[in-house]
């Protein structure tokens, strides 16, 4: 017997043992603005009502400084694994694949104190979004 | 005797594994629905928070902004189809929310309101390579 019909009758003989299985998976979360409403904001011109008009509301809001940021989030995730197991010997063996693509992102839109664009980024909002604090306290305030 | 008919035998696997196929579909959704007709009657310059409290409810989140605020509220929609094919799962999820920020002055005065209405474009969507 040649080492190709081998390996073939090896194969054979071993996917007739073994229980192979996979899924795929998607999930959406929310849309992605329409890019030509994000390019209508203007930065040191638009307001928070122009953006909220322009890509309505946002998935989050958070005070930073003294002013705020507003924040859009999409996701559109794909994963895959193909698990195969198979007796070897007098033991399980168990083999897994998996795939995933992952694209969660984002695009936040800083403000200053008088709510006027400062800022615009687009990336992952993992990395964009301002850590969340406790509110300030707005007593000893001079600009609000 | 076994008959050795090659058509005979798939049609027998199939038979055999269709029982052992199914698909599910599922819909959740979270927080009441907002009526598009209510988020209009809030108008910025003229309507106070106790508007917006007497159309919406309480709002599922209160964000301070200094002596400002803004108010969320959010009706979530996810729609779950699923399909088992023996060895071979295909799942997708699709959410989807309607959602309406409403930003108040220092007196309770309705200053902004932003709205987005996508609940109902949430799909069932099993998934294809």
């Amino acid at each position: 017997m040649t080492c190709a019909r081998t390996a073939a009758a090896l194969a054979a003989a071993l996917l007739g043992a073994a229980c192979v299985d996979g899924d795929y998976n998607r999930s959406r979360v929310f849309q992605e603005p329409l890019p030509e409403r994000v390019d209508a904001l203007a930065v040191g011109t638009s307001d928070v009502s122009d953006a909220l008009e322009h890509l309505g509301a946002p998935v989050h809001v958070i005070e930073v400084g003294l002013g705020l940021a507003l924040a859009w989030g999409w996701a559109d995730v794909t994963d895959w694994n193909i698990e195969v197991s198979a007796p070897i010997g007098d033991a399980q063996g168990n083999f897994r694949f998996t795939s995933t693509d992952t694209t969660t992102e984002g695009l936040v839109l800083f403000f200053g104190p008088d709510w006027r664009l400062t800022a615009l980024r687009r990336g992952y909002l993992g990395d964009l979004l301002p850590r969340r604090q406790l509110p300030r306290d707005v007593e000893d305030e001079l600009v609000d | 005797m076994i008959d050795t008919n090659p058509l005979l035998r798939a049609g027998l696997a199939l038979a055999l594994a269709l029982p052992l196929a199914g698909c599910f579909l599922s819909r959740s959704t979270a927080n009441p629905v907002l009526p598009p007709e209510a988020v209009a009657q809030i108008v910025p310059g003229q309507s106070t928070a106790d508007d917006v409290t007497r159309l919406l409810g309480a709002p599922n989140e209160v964000v301070q902004l200094g002596r400002r605020s803004a108010w969320r509220y959010e009706h979530t929609v996810e729609k779950q189809a699923a399909a088992f094919l023996i060895l071979l799962g295909l799942r997708g999820v699709d959410t989807q929310s309607d959602r309406v920020w409403v930003f108040f002055d220092e007196a309770d005065n309705v200053l902004h309101v932003g709205t987005l209405f996508q609940a109902s474009e949430a799909d069932y969507d099993v998934p294809v390579f």
